[in-house]
């Protein structure tokens, strides 16, 4: 995964640096008196020949003012914006929506103007200054599930949690690996089949169910996903179950209707966490989908997935820059254990930005 | 619905060009950034987006435009055209042979919906009177044949699938008989990475057994930059005859969707527009970008109008709105066909000018709120209550018809002051010629 973004980065970083090498000898051969260039090019002439050595000692001093002035060069505004190009559409074309290229474009704007830059490792400075703004977007506030669910006191149980999202996203297969994963940590999970809507939606999460060997309370009899979460929640309460993973119907953020029961199964059962899935291929429209969703009930935090699939990558950086929120895990597969946990490092190391 | 923030960022575009007193070429330039940046945030693929415009720049230098029209008006043909050119000039059907049956195959990504878009078609060509099943040949997902099966039974059309069998090949063997008793055999399959190996070769042999007649990429309108490579892929391994963009009632802006498409070669058929049966549009390029450019789109409005009512009653209707006879049993015909034309927002969208009044989205929902009651209310009238209502309509009679109907007495009056804005508005249109109304009205393309 993230190899073509990987690439692309690369390329465009190397094509950035690759400018600024010129333009800052051009720059320099511009401004310099013109005295001085002639005693540059012979300064030039003389190392290649390496012959007179005794003239090189005599205007070393000389030399290395103009060493110096070449070496570290603070690019303009204007050259900046000129200069960035080729990381903007490779950033672009790598699914990071509008709104956030034009954050990393500002921060590296303030990283790589406000200070002169040393010739040698431009490349360096700006993967540094890239990896900061990756970073920074990226690094929020972390859920710790497994310790959030530890800390519920056992009559404060069960930890609900509700998973919602787009049409499409992975939501019902997300759940059962999350429950999975939970009953690692030596938990008890129910899962609440609540989507209604779609044909067969509830039978799959209880076929997923027997899979993991975790029950799911699911009522063929009702459309109403409202009561289906409620009656797990006091199932488990009676059963002792530790977590309730709750899995909704898919709905389009833009639809009022679907949205307003959303609002109303999370004032009902007042999850715990809730969480909202997102499919890693989608494009600019996943800002939209963030926020909208974000609007309707706070999202706590998102799980990526079919990152197996995704070459790109751009996707999560938008996620996480417009909802401010953290990812929790990413979906790589379609077996039960294919849940990561999501860590920066890695995905940057993923970016070649280590 | 469709495309709306990107034909927001066009329209901009394309205003500040009108804006502008002259045309040179730094408008030009400014416009083909524009562009660049609409389309890419848009999903549309890089490579794809700077070989348009750079037609579009050398268009607009080169060409002269024709006395007829005025330089701006040629600039914002050129757009149009080359957009056009881009999505493809034709409408493409799937064309049906008689050959019982007719095979049509859904391939794609996981989460596109192929199992949605089977009923889709399954409904749209038993509409139009072909003998049609459905067949389930996703093994992986869960409960995936079942969803097929309850889709398929909800509009009536017979179903093949074998949740126990767990190899799509034997499936599809073991309803080879019956197969020949329909025209068309619309095909689910399991979703897939095209990058992963096992599942593209699963596709492969199906498609070596099965050999469809038509194979059907299905992906959804708000997929990114990724779906170049995946459509890619998946025309090497199965050979895409038609593309289907789903989920086009999101706020996605399908631009990605659309150009990736027709950069594999293979061409847009149907757009998904909502989650009923019949919330599928065949796709019209032409259409599309008119719609894009904000021009509207009376096309596709006729035509649904023509499915919902048949031309018998719309003659009458038609006679009825002249004469200014129009009773409260019009009115709910009336609603009666807007309902299967769908929700009024996506109608209002498609009239020629609406797209740009942009309603605000809460009064189209209060519009919507209101028929449902309203349609209510009528069931609970009297049939000379729905014939003249402005005539025997009392106090009385309300409260019976709101107590009858649980609907409130002032939503009952509401419908009655329609009625008669409607009746009113008939009235003036009698006996006038109505191609010059509606140049009075404004109406583009009418």
């Amino acid at each position: 995964m993230f190899n073509f973004l990987k690439d692309k980065i690369k390329k465009a970083v190397d094509a950035v640096s690759e400018k600024l090498k010129k333009e800052e000898t051009e720059v320099e051969v511009l401004t310099a008196p013109k005295e001085k260039i002639k005693e540059k090019k012979k300064e030039v002439e003389e190392e290649i020949k390496k012959e007179k050595l005794h003239e090189e000692i005599q205007e070393k001093g000389f030399f290395k003012k103009v060493a110096e002035k070449v070496t570290t060069k603070r690019i303009s505004e204007e050259k900046f914006e000129e200069l960035f190009q080729p990381l903007e559409l490779a950033l672009l074309e790598n699914n990071v929506a509008f709104e956030v290229v034009e954050k990393i474009k500002q921060d590296l704007k303030q990283d790589l103007t406000s200070k002169p830059l040393s010739r040698k490792n431009i490349e360096e400075q700006i993967k540094d200054s890239l990896k900061k703004s990756i970073r920074k977007i990226l690094n929020l506030e972390e859920i710790n599930l497994v310790g959030s669910i530890k800390k519920t006191s056992k009559e404060k149980r069960p930890y609900v949690i509700m998973v919602i999202g787009y049409n499409g996203s992975g939501k019902s297969i997300t759940c059962a690996k999350l429950a999975k994963k939970l009953k690692k940590y030596s938990f008890s999970p129910l899962l609440a089949a609540a989507d209604t809507y779609r044909a067969a939606g509830a039978i799959q999460l209880v076929e997923y169910g027997k899979m993991i060997d975790v029950p799911v309370i699911h009522n063929p009899n009702t459309k109403d996903s409202c009561s289906v979460i409620f009656d797990a929640i006091k199932h488990a309460k009676n059963k002792e179950f530790d977590v309730v993973i709750a899995d909704t119907s898919g709905r389009i953020h833009n639809n009022q209707n679907l949205m307003d029961e959303l609002k109303k199964i999370a004032r009902v059962n007042n999850p715990d966490l809730t969480i909202l899935i997102l499919d890693s291929l989608t494009g600019s429209d996943i800002v939209e989908q963030m926020r909208e969703f974000d609007n309707i009930i706070d999202v706590d935090g998102i799980i990526l997935t079919k990152v197996d699939t995704n070459e790109k990558g751009g996707s999560m950086l938008s996620a996480t820059y417009i909802g401010k929120k953290p990812i929790l895990y990413l979906g790589i597969g379609q077996k039960m254990d294919d849940l990561e946990e999501f860590d920066i490092d890695k995905f940057l190391k993923r970016l070649g930005l280590d | 619905m469709v495309l709306e923030s990107l034909s927001e960022k066009l329209k901009e575009s394309l205003r500040k060009i009108t804006k502008s007193i002259f045309v040179d070429k730094r408008v030009i330039e400014d416009l083909v950034k524009d562009l660049q940046r609409s389309l890419l945030s848009a999903d549309v693929d890089v490579q794809l987006v700077f070989d348009l415009t750079e037609k579009i720049k050398q268009r607009a230098l080169e060409e002269k435009p024709p006395k007829t029209i005025s330089q701006k008006e040629f600039l914002i043909k050129i757009v149009y055209e080359e957009l056009v050119n881009f999505l493809g000039k034709e409408k493409s059907e799937i064309k049906i042979e008689r050959k019982k049956p007719f095979k049509i195959m859904m391939v794609g990504l996981f989460g596109n919906g192929k199992t949605t878009l089977a009923q889709k078609l399954a409904k749209y060509y038993s509409k139009r009177n072909y003998k049609v099943a459905t067949l389930g040949l996703d093994v992986h997902r869960p409960s995936a044949p079942e969803q097929l099966q309850q889709l398929s039974k909800q509009i009536n059309i017979p179903c093949f699938i074998n949740p126990e069998e767990k190899d799509p090949i034997k499936i599809y063997k073991q309803f080879e008989k019956e197969y020949k008793k329909y025209d068309i055999l619309i095909i689910d399959t399991a979703g897939r990475d095209a990058l992963s190996d096992d599942l593209i070769q699963e596709i492969e042999s199906l498609k070596k057994e099965i050999n469809p007649d038509e194979t059907v990429l299905v992906f959804s309108a708000d997929i990114g930059q990724d779906l170049k490579n995946q459509a890619e892929a998946f025309k090497k391994a199965c050979n895409i005859t038609s593309i289907v963009v789903t989920k086009m009632d999101g706020t996605a802006k399908g631009g990605g969707a659309l150009v990736g498409a027709a950069s594999t070669g293979a061409k847009i058929k149907f757009l998904g527009t909502g989650e009923k049966p019949e919330d599928l549009e065949p796709y019209i390029p032409e259409r599309f970008v008119s719609r894009l450019l904000g021009m509207g789109d009376l096309e596709t409005l006729l035509e649904k109008a023509k499915e919902a009512i048949s031309d018998e009653e719309a003659k009458d209707l038609g006679k009825k709105f002249l004469k200014g006879e129009f009773n409260l049993l019009d009115l709910y015909e009336q609603m009666e066909a807007m309902k299967k034309m769908g929700p009024i927002s996506k109608v209002m969208e498609m009239i020629p000018g609406f797209s740009q009044l942009k309603l605000p989205k809460d009064a189209l929902q209060v519009q919507e709120g209101k028929l449902k009651k309203w349609r209510i209310a009528m069931n609970s009238m009297t049939k000379e209550e729905l014939e003249r209502p402005d005539e025997v309509m009392s106090t009385e009679r309300i409260n019976r018809i709101s107590k009858g109907s649980g609907i409130q007495g002032s939503e009952i009056r509401d419908l009655i002051k329609q009625h008669k804005t409607v009746k009113k508005m008939m009235k003036m249109m009698k006996g006038k010629d109505p191609s010059k109304l509606m140049k009075k009205f404004k109406l583009p393309g009418m």
